[in-house]
């Protein structure tokens, strides 16, 4: 963990100047009104609806898949091994 | 007499804090925030309430607030794709699951403050308003059930393989109290009036 921990650091550290200095633009470009407007909006959730689509749609293969190899590694009559 | 350079051991407080630091901070956290909420007389938390205009809620700031937040918290659940994609080798070449449970948690403790400060906590918080502005209350309170959840599954990770089953449980409530928030964030998001 600690090996990992400087460059997580610089991974995060880059992500959030990238979100900041995104969300200063986008602040000075617009006027709040407009942020808060369903032309901004929506097409903001729309993108995050995806995203979290395309996670959950990776979580659930992983579930899938541990289940079937549980399954798979099950007897086939249902009773003790021998 | 042969020498043997042993790593040098860190001390019993040193191994003390290393295990209970998210304890510890969680829980300075909890009493300033109760202190500001209830500790204050009520005319002044109105007056710190007012003071926070600036920043929350459909201000220029607040607005910032809500959408960087929201983005640094949606990036963090990339952590998912890394840890179930199921191939090591790809985990590798991506700096391996350990440096992206890091940034899970950098991005995410930074998201849920600036959600916060988006939603006027603690001063502009209030539980009777749980579903005004389209499940805004709602969707903060979940937010912070689930950063408490994830300080306490970290807790719970370092201690593996002890506590294993105990893991387990955690795991599947932290996720389905995350899937919760998103979905009343994404709600408050697309019902919130213009």
């Amino acid at each position: 963990m600690a090996k990992t921990a400087p460059l997580a650091a610089a991974v995060a550290l880059v992500l959030i100047l990238a979100v900041l200095t995104g969300g200063a633009l986008l602040v000075q470009g617009e006027e709040s009104e407009d942020l808060k407007g369903e032309g901004v909006r929506l097409p903001f959730a729309a993108a995050i609806a995806a995203f979290l689509a395309f996670v959950a749609g990776f979580a659930l293969r992983d579930v899938l898949a541990r289940r079937a190899e549980r399954a798979a590694r099950r007897p086939a009559s249902g009773g003790k091994p021998a | 007499m042969t020498l043997t350079a042993h790593p040098p051991r860190s001390s019993n407080a040193l191994r003390w804090w290393r295990n209970h630091a998210s304890f510890v901070v969680l829980l300075f956290v909890l009493v300033g925030v109760a202190y500001l909420y209830f500790g204050i007389p009520r005319d002044s938390r109105n007056d710190l309430s007012d003071s926070s205009e600036n920043w929350r809620g459909d201000s220029g700031r607040g607005l910032f607030f809500a959408y960087a937040g929201t983005l640094l918290v949606t990036a963090a659940q990339t952590y998912t794709i890394v840890k179930r994609v199921g191939s090591p080798a790809f985990g590798r070449r991506v700096g391996g699951v350990a440096l992206w449970l890091n940034i899970h948690i950098v991005l995410s403790v930074i998201g849920v403050v600036m959600v916060l400060l988006h939603a006027g906590f603690p001063f502009d918080f209030r539980t009777d308003r749980l579903t005004q502005q389209a499940y805004a209350g709602l969707a903060t309170w979940l937010l912070l059930v689930t950063t408490i959840s994830g300080v306490f599954g970290r807790y719970l990770y370092r201690r593996l393989p002890t506590g294993k089953r105990a893991f387990a449980y955690w795991k599947e409530t932290h996720l389905v109290m995350t899937v919760l928030f998103f979905v009343f964030a994404l709600l408050h998001i697309i019902g919130v009036e213009d």
